[in-house]
Parts: C-alpha cells; structure tokens; sequence
C-alpha cells in the first residue's frame, strides 16, 4: 500500500510537472508584414513570441490588446460599439488572430485561430525544416546574426538568426536553428517578421493551447483564409444569425464584386 | 614509378585523414544531473560561423557527425544557462556536457528597436530616431543620418559616393530627379529611410552586373499610404536697403499621392529669394550617352563657395510632374514633364591674373548682365523589370531657349553682349534582357539627334550663328551564359555619330564642317558573385575609326581598354571596393583653337588638323564600415588618375585684353591621386550626430609656358565637420565648418596658395507652438589678403498643424558684396559679386 502512494504520489507529480505551465524567461516583439492579396497592399502587426524553457507561443499584441479590451469591457457591462468604434478610428488594431504554441518537448505545434465565430486548433510535428546555413552575416539590433535558408510550404524563406541568443525558435512557425530567428523574409516580399526589441520575460505563465478546442487540418483553415479574401461575403453570410440579409450600398457592392485572388503564407500544391 | 605511387598513397592517405567524419555523441545535463532538451549544439569553424548543429532530445541526447578538420569548437547553448564551448579533443574524451545555470544568460533589457538596423544589403534607418522638430523635409533628417550626405544642391551620397535614384515605397517615381522628393516630402511622413548597398536596378542582372552605388528607398507611415496630400505654401516681403531687389517671395503648390500601383507628384513653384530651384529637378542619375552641350559659354561665371541663395537676384518658376503607374503584370510606365522659366540678374567684377611665362597678365571685367533661362523637358520610362527578364524603354524630348544679355566693360572700354546657346534633343533609349535555355542575352540600344542652333552678337547689328547638329546611335549584344560558379559574358556592338557644324554671319556662311565617328568593340568578361565577394573583369577590343570631311582625314585606331571590379564584404561590418579602368578619349575635333570672334570670354571652338588620342587610366579603392549598433559610419577611399597624349593649348594675350587659345601640336601628360575619408556617428540618446571628412588630392600636369613644357603641381586639401545636437525636442543647435586650402606651383615660379574657411552656427528653441530659428554663416578667404563675410539669419513661426505662420530676415548684417578666388593652371580669377540686400518677408505655409 505504501508503496502503491508513493508511486501514485509520483506519478501525480510527474503528470502535474509535465503539463504545468512554463514561465516566460524572453519576450521578442516582431514587426509583421503580410499581404492579404496578391498585388494587395502589405499590412503590418505587431506580434509577441514569449519563449520558455522548452516552450513558446507567438501571438499579436494588438489582438492581444483588443481582447483585453473586450474583456474588460465585457466584464464591467460596458458597450462593445465603443470598442468597435475604436477600432474604426484606428486607436485600437484587431491584429491577426492566429496563435502558434510550440513544445520542444512533445514535438508539436499547435496553431489556433477563428473560423467565423469559432475558435479551432490545429495540430502538426513541428518536425524539422530542411534549413541551409549561409556563409553571410549581419548585424540585426546589434546581434552578429547568419543567414539561412528554406524552403517552406511553397515558399523561399530567409531567415537571419543570432548564434548568441539561444533559443532554437523564431516567429511564426519557424524554430530549429541554433539561435533566436530575429528576421525572416520569403522572397515573394509577401511576409516577413523583424524583430522590434527583445526583453527579458516577466515570468508570466506561457499559455498552452486550449485542448477542448475543436481540431481542424491545416488544408481546411488555409481553404477558409482562401474563401476570406476572394469570397468575404459567404462568411459574412455564415456567421449572421439565420434569415439575416446583408444589404450593401453601391461602394461596397463594389468592394466585395472586386476579383482578388488570396496570398497565402502556405501554399497546399 | 615507385615514388609516383607512394606519393599518390600519401596524398590519399592525408586526405582520408583530413575528410574524417565522426560522429560526436552524448548527452547534456544540468548542475543537479537532469537532462537538458532543446539544448543547441553547433558546431563552428575559425570565423565562427556555424558549419553544423543539432539539438538535444528530450533525454538530453545529442547526435552529431562531424568532419572534424573543419570544427574550431563545438558550442552547447541553452536559454537560462552558460553556454559551453568545447574542443573536438575535449568532446571526444567526455562526451557528457553539464551546463551551469546562469539568469544573466539572458540580455537583461535589450531596449532595441534600434535607429539603424542591417537586413543583408539593405540598411533602415528609423526616421523618428534622427528627426526633431527643426527638421522639415527628408532632406534635413538625411544630412544627421551617420554615413548619408546630402550636397548643397540637394544631391545625396553614402559612404562617399554619389547615390543612383530614390525610391518612395520601392517604386523610382522621379529616376535621378530624387532632390524634388526629398526636398518637397515632409520628413514627418517618412517612416524609414533604406539604403540598398550595391543597387543593380536591373533585376535580372543583378548576379552579372555589379553596381558600386547605393539607392534610397523612403517608406511612408501607414497613414500616409494612399492619401493625397497637399502642402501650399506662399510667402512675401520686401527688402529694406538701397539699390535693391525690392519686391520678393516664394510660392509652392504641391499634390503627392503614393498608392501600390499609382504613384504622383506635381507642384509648381516659385521663387524670388534666389533659390535655386532648378536643382531640385536636376538629374543625379548616369550621365546620359549622345548629348551633346552648346560651345557656346555663358556670360555669366557661377561663383564658388557661397549658397546662390545669397547673390541671385532671381524670377524663378518650375512646374514638375511625375506620375508612376504600376500595370497588373508588374511593368511601370512613368511620365515625367519638367517646364522651367528663369530670370537671373547678376552683377559682377572679376580680375584675371593669367600667367605666361614668368609674367602675369591681369584683366579685369565687369559685367551686368541678365539671362533668361526656358525650358521643357518630358520623359516616358516603360519598364517592365522581372526577375529573369527585362523590357525597358524611355523617350526623352527636351528644349530650351536661352539667352543672356550684358553690358560690359573690359579693361575700361564697355559693349554690349548677347548670346543664346540654345538646345534641343530627342533621345530614346532601348534595353532588354531575354533568357535563353542557357543564359541570357542582353540587348541596348540608342539614339539621339541633337540641334544646337547658337547665335552670338558680333559687333553692332551683326550676329554671328553657329549651328550644331549631331545623330547619334548605339546598339550591343551581350551573351551572358554560366560557367561554373563564373558567369561568362561577351558584348559586342558600335557606337556612332556624325555632326555638322556650320558657321555664319548674317546670312552669309562662311564654314561649314563636319565629322563621322564609329567605334565597334567586342568584349568578353567574367563575372562571380557570392554572400561575400563580387568580381567583374572584361576586355573590350575596341577600333575607332574617325573621318573629318572637310580636311579628308581619317584615321583607324585599335585599342584595348580592359575594366576590373572587385566589392569584398570581408565581415558584417567591413567592405572593400576596387575598380580600375583604362580608356581611350576621342573628340569632335581633331584640332582645335578657342577664337574669339568678339571677346574671350565668349569665343568659338573650331579648327582642323590632327589631335592627338588621349589615354585615362583611373583606379579607385575604397574601404567602408559601418557598426549599425554603435552608430558608426566610416570610409576611406583612395583614387588615382592618369592621362597621356592630352594636347596642350598655347595662350596669348592681346593688348586689348582678349584671350585666345592654340592647340600647340605638343602633348603631355598629367597624373592625380586623392584620398577622402570620413567618419560619422550617431548618439541617438543624446540626439548627437557628428561627422567629420576630410581630403587630400596631389598631382601633376603639364602645360605649356612660352612655348615650352613645364610640370605644374598641385596639392589640395580639406577638413570638414558637423555637428548637430538636440538634447530635448525644444532645442538643438547646428553646426558646420570647413577648411580647404589649395596650393598651386606652376613650373616658373609662379607659386600660388589661396586658403578658406566657411562655417555655419544655428539653432533653434521651441516654445510652445513657437520656434525661433537663428543661423549664421561665415566666409573666409585668403589670397595671401583676407577678405571674409558674415550673414545673419533669424526667424520666429507659429507651428500649429497643419498651418504655419513665420516670419523670416535674411542677410541682417546688410553684406552687399562678396569676393572669392579660383585658381586654375593658366590663370586665378577673383570675383566680386553684388548680394542680395537685408531682407523680410512673411510666410504661409499649409499641409494637408
């Protein structure tokens, strides 16, 4: 019997120790670029990735900032209206609303975003990028980085890491080279991250993905950002309650009648 | 046969030893025994870089097969502990790694964000870093920026040399026309000023072609994206002494839109302040091939060293346009029309002293004249820039209509001048890369016509034309094909033109000329380019053939003028640059004489005979560092110039004063070498920028002194610095001085040293929604007397976004009269010029 505690006892605490949260050691705020479009115009985000012993999660600060925001105002009763209103005066930015958590330790990379009004995960290997070191260098933020390439889901990603910041992770879903990733550009000029400072965390709790979340492949989340740039409409539709119309004034009947084609980070041959 | 064979199992042998690939295996831990995951394991060779890396599994394995002649050091890094490095000796004999922890691993705050920031070729700077509140236009933020220089008439250089074009949100809206931007764009729009090192504009050359010029790409905050602005500014007032300008102001209408595919700036401006807003659409870009400028020279010399702000009394007017469009397949198709109208009063006293021999003969002139300046110029660009592809075209048309007037007075004894060396050309120029299955090929091609129809007043009524029309036409083919890592490329192709010169007076010709020329030349070059080294070396197999109708002459020449180029990134921070080039220089005319047919200084180049080929060599070296997180900008270059077979001119003066020049039939040589350096660095905290340059040329040349060769030195030199410091946003001050002696002694013992210094002290203080600017200039010169001037400059405005109201003094120290030395082989001129009086005026400026 009092062997039996002992290995519950340590087995409890081994669970408990495997899937407590780890404590933010590094914040890293990158300045993000992405084109929604092909020709569209590039659109920019601030964007967080607070690293941990063995784990990370890479997020916006500005959709950070906004759900703090509704929160708050959620909580003390207040009128969302304002918040949307804020939003059209440009004092608060919706930011992108994909989050990556990453474990070293389990392997995966877990991604959650919305899908209309609903929040899903998708789960993957982080796996290994096929990553080729260069002989150039640079100085990024007054860090001797080096350059490396890949090629990633159909597109050409540069990237320049710092040997001396070692943390094998990087914005987005990029990790895996002997050092922090502080700048990653794919040659289209579609996407890129630069870092904007570093800190060191606050040893606040990294977040892990929620589990109750339902799964989704990543084909059917790259098929929705698809349908969201070249048919708003039908998500519009899909997210108003039943019998609901959209009644559109002629500028905007112009906007959403104007042909565009999607600019994915991941292209699914 | 028995040492072969030993010897080649020798060589095998060292290199089985020396390719040995091994497996490193092990695993890490921490202090207390656990094991460590995610712990980075690299592998780095000599210079540090980084050959091979791996991570820890969730044991704290490791598994790493090595070639270990290649490994200085194997590191073993993880966030929250020391990083470890070990030897492959040390690794082979404990596998086993323990890491200590360490909460100083990571940067305790590394603020960045930085003002500089490197991003492979291309250097950012952060706009709001350099910018303070006295900072109006892109121009003023650029001159703080460490490494940038911006020259008084708008034009841009980094690390030395001359930038190539400016690109707003990576579309090239004006080409080499830049200064309008960055002279007319609010520097508070600017998010970022980037700077491509090594700009090849041609994409798909850019592994072929080597650039050693660098280009600005300006990004726009994001509100400023897509809006159409509008600055109106318009400012009046008098002067307030006697024998004036009288009545002055300054007017600008501008309209900026900067969209993803469209992109427009028009404006017109004004100016009676004497601005000289021509600059702002000059040209910076390459020297246009197939122009041909008027032998006509101005009655009017540009006097050195002082802003023509000072002394032009001016009636300026310029409308710009230039509007981009980007089509859905990428190309861009850009029009650019230029219209300028100027009139220019400028009154001036200049003393010649020419030397001959051992004597000098001084000259002395006065002039009150006036030119009126007319101009057009339009430009279509269609450009359709790939990757692997190019398709480029652009049509130029331009026009003027100059003409100046003058009363003068020449060693006592007045007349009356006038002139219109007038120009009108049509160009177009064709270029295009087409890949092939292996290579590409390289298509240029262009052509020019010339009309340059000059008249010159003679005598009375009598006016004397010289017309000038040339055809010029170009077209080459160039292969390029990989070769290995080399890139093989061969061009081959001609140039020619034909002129036809006629002189006449009245109605009655009197000579008529003219010239063919042809150059044909095949060159093969090698070109490599990595991350770090890009080499370029051609030899071009030239003949010229050259026919001078009217005297039957002709000649044939072969030549071989082989042109090298080498940049070296030996680290993140260093570079070097060297090219070398070795040319033949052929001219319009096979001899010439400078006859004055009224006075000297507006004669006319003719003549016949042979001249003799000239030969150039230049080299230049540069060395450039940049630490973009200390803010530390440096260049050192070192240039030589070297010219054989240059004909010599010999001079006389006549008793009435007029000067006239004589090939010889003799030629020399003359050789220059010149160092320049300077150093730049930013405070960012402090809101410092400091700069200091500084230059040294020496060098020799002949010329020719009653009748006989003597070598002429010279030795130049110049030290520069300035200063900008702005502690807190209300305040800052400003300052810049410059010395520069030159020192010339001509072979017969004339010995001459003329010294000068300018500086400039301002700065400004802003309280509240007011700001006052005062600022001062100081001219020195010394010939071995001092003469020297001094010009106060004050304003107060009203800053409230988006209007401001100032107003401005100019010149309240009351200087009427200016006077400088120049000094060349033949002669030292000093020139007094007539400044513009004290000065007020009210200014309304308006931003939308």
């Amino acid at each position: 019997m009092k062997r039996f505690f002992l290995l519950s006892f340590f087995l409890t605490s081994m669970s408990l120790g495997v899937i407590s949260q780890e404590k933010s050691l590094m914040a890293v705020i990158y300045q993000a670029s992405f084109r929604n479009s092909v020709g569209g115009s590039l659109w920019y985000d601030q964007m967080c990735l607070s690293v941990g012993r063995t784990t990370s999660v890479f997020y916006s600060v500005n959709a950070a900032k906004l759900n703090q925001l509704r929160d708050s105002v959620r909580r003390s009763g207040g009128d969302m209206s304002g918040v949307a209103g804020s939003m059209m005066t440009g004092h608060v930015h919706s930011g992108q609303t994909f989050v990556v958590y990453k474990d070293m330790f389990s392997g995966l990379l877990t991604l959650t975003d919305k899908i209309g009004r609903e929040q899903v995960r998708c789960v993957e290997d982080k796996g290994c990028y096929s990553w080729t070191l260069c002989r150039r260098d640079t100085v990024i933020a007054g860090f001797r980085c080096h350059l490396a390439t890949t090629l990633f889901r159909g597109r050409q990603w540069s990237a320049w890491y710092a040997p001396d910041l070692a943390v094998s992770d990087g914005p987005w879903k990029f990790h895996g080279l002997p050092g922090l990733i502080l700048s990653v550009s794919d040659a289209a000029g579609d996407f890129s991250f630069s870092v904007l400072s570093i800190k060191r965390g606050a040893r606040e709790d990294i977040p892990l993905p929620d589990s109750s979340l339902k799964l989704c492949s990543f084909r059917q989340l790259m098929d929705y950002y698809r349908l969201r740039v070249e048919n708003p409409l039908a998500i519009l539709r899909n997210v108003l309650p039943p019998g609901a119309e959209i009644i559109l004034d002629e500028s905007e009947k112009k906007f959403f009648s104007k042909k565009r084609t999607a600019c994915l980070i991941e292209i699914f041959e | 046969m028995s040492r072969f064979f030993f010897f080649l199992f020798c060589s095998f042998s060292s290199l089985m030893v020396f390719c040995q690939v091994r497996d490193f295996r092990g695993t890490v831990a921490d202090a207390s025994g656990m094991p460590l995951s995610a712990v980075t394991v690299s592998a780095n060779d000599e210079q540090r870089s980084i050959v091979s890396f791996t991570h820890t599994d969730a044991k704290g394995f490791y598994l790493l097969p090595l070639d270990s002649s290649l490994v200085s050091c194997i590191s073993f890094s993880c966030i929250g502990y020391k990083t470890s490095s070990l030897s492959c000796d040390q690794l082979s004999r404990r596998p086993d790694v323990i890491l200590q922890e360490d909460s100083c691993a990571i940067p305790e705050v590394t603020v960045v964000g930085s003002p500089i920031l490197v991003h492979g070729d291309t250097v950012s700077y952060r706009m709001s870093s350099f910018m303070t509140q006295h900072d109006r236009t892109v121009s003023d933020v650029l001159r703080k920026m460490p490494g940038i220089a911006v020259s008084s008439d708008g034009s841009i250089q980094y690390q030395g040399k001359d930038i190539s074009t400016v690109y707003v949100e990576g579309l090239d809206l004006t080409g080499g026309r830049y200064v309008q931007v960055t002279e007319n764009l609010s520097a508070d729009k600017v998010g970022s000023v980037q700077v491509y090192e090594n700009h090849q504009q041609v994409r798909s050359l850019r592994d072929v072609s080597h650039s050693d010029r660098a280009a600005l790409n300006l990004t726009l905050k994001d509100g400023d994206k897509g809006a159409t602005q509008w600055l109106v500014d318009l400012s009046a007032g008098h002067s307030l002494q006697s024998g004036a300008v009288g009545v002055t102001g300054s007017a600008r209408l501008m309209q900026m839109r900067f969209l993803p595919r469209y992109q427009q700036m028009n404006f017109y401006k004004n100016d009676f302040l004497g601005r000289d807003i021509y600059s702002e659409v000059r040209s910076f870009g390459d020297t246009p091939s197939g122009i041909e400028s008027s032998l006509l020279s101005s009655v009017v010399t540009s006097v050195q060293g002082i802003d023509a702000e000072r002394y032009d009394d001016n009636r300026s007017h310029l409308l710009s346009s230039n509007t981009l469009w980007k089509m859905p397949n990428g190309a861009i198709s850009r029009l650019q029309a230029i219209a300028y109208v100027s009139d220019l009063h400028a009154s001036q006293q200049i003393l010649t002293d020419y030397f001959i021999g051992d004597t000098i003969i001084g000259i002395s002139e006065y002039h009150d004249a006036r030119q009126r300046h007319r101009e057009f110029f339009v430009e279509h660009k269609y450009s359709d820039n790939g990757d692997v592809s190019l398709f480029e075209n652009t049509l130029q048309v331009y026009g003027d209509f100059d003409e100046e007037s003058s009363v003068s007075r020449r060693n006592g004894s007045d007349a009356s001048q006038e002139v219109s060396p007038r120009q009108y050309y049509l160009r177009d120029v064709f270029r295009s890369v087409r890949p092939v299955s292996v290579g590409r090929y390289v298509v240029n091609a262009s052509f020019s016509l010339n009309h340059l129809p000059g008249k010159l007043l003679v005598a009375g009524s009598h006016t004397q034309r010289l017309s000038q029309d040339v055809l010029y036409g170009f077209f080459d083919v160039t292969r390029i094909r990989p070769l290995g890592p080399l890139m093989l490329t061969w061009k081959t192709g001609f140039n020619s033109s034909c002129g036809l010169y006629s002189l006449s007076m009245d109605t009655l010709v009197f000579r008529s000329d003219s010239y063919s020329f042809a150059h044909f030349y095949t060159s093969p070059g090698l070109s490599f380019k990595s991350d770090r080294l890009r080499f370029s070396v051609s030899l071009p197999f030239n003949v010229y053939s050259y026919g001078h109708l009217s005297d039957s002459l002709s000649s044939v020449r072969f030549f071989m003028s082989p042109v090298i180029f080498a940049d070296w990134h030996f680290s993140a921070s260093w570079r070097a640059t060297l090219t070398s080039r070795y040319t033949m220089l052929k001219h319009a005319f096979t001899d010439l004489w400078e006859q004055p047919y009224y006075t000297s200084y507006m004669s006319l180049v003719t003549g016949s005979g042979r001249k003799s080929d000239e030969k150039l060599f230049s080299g230049f070296f540069s060395l450039q560092y940049h630490d973009v997180l200390s803010g530390l900008f440096g260049h050192l270059s070192c240039s030589c110039q070297g010219k054989s077979g240059e004909a010599l001119s010999d001079y006389a003066v006549s008793d009435a004063g007029i000067v006239s020049y004589r090939l010889s039939g003799m030629s020399g040589s003359s050789w220059n070498v010149g160092f320049s350096g300077s150093l730049s660095k930013s405070f960012v905290r402090a809101g410092l920028n400091i700069s200091v340059k500084a230059s040294y040329n020496r060098g020799f040349s002949d010329r020719l002194s009653s009748g006989a060769i003597v070598s002429s030195r010279f030795t130049a030199h110049s030290l520069g610095c300035s200063l900008a410091f702005s502690p807190v946003e209300w305040f800052g001050i400003d300052l810049q001085g410059q010395y520069a002696s030159q020192h010339r002694c001509l072979g017969d013992g004339v010995d001459v040293l003329v010294r000068s210094f300018r500086g400039s002290y301002g700065f400004f203080l802003l309280l509240n929604t007011f700001q006052f600017d005062v600022s001062a200039s100081q001219y020195v010169n010394r010939l071995p007397e001092k003469s020297s001037a001094y010009f106060v400059d004050a304003s107060i405005c009203y800053k409230r976004k988006p209007l401001e109201i100032g107003l401005y003094a100019r010149n309240l120290t009351g200087l009427r009269r200016y006077s400088v030395v120049s000094l060349s082989e033949q002669y030292a001129t000093n020139s007094e010029t007539v400044l513009r009086p004290r000065e007020f005026y009210v200014k309304f400026s308006f931003a939308l």
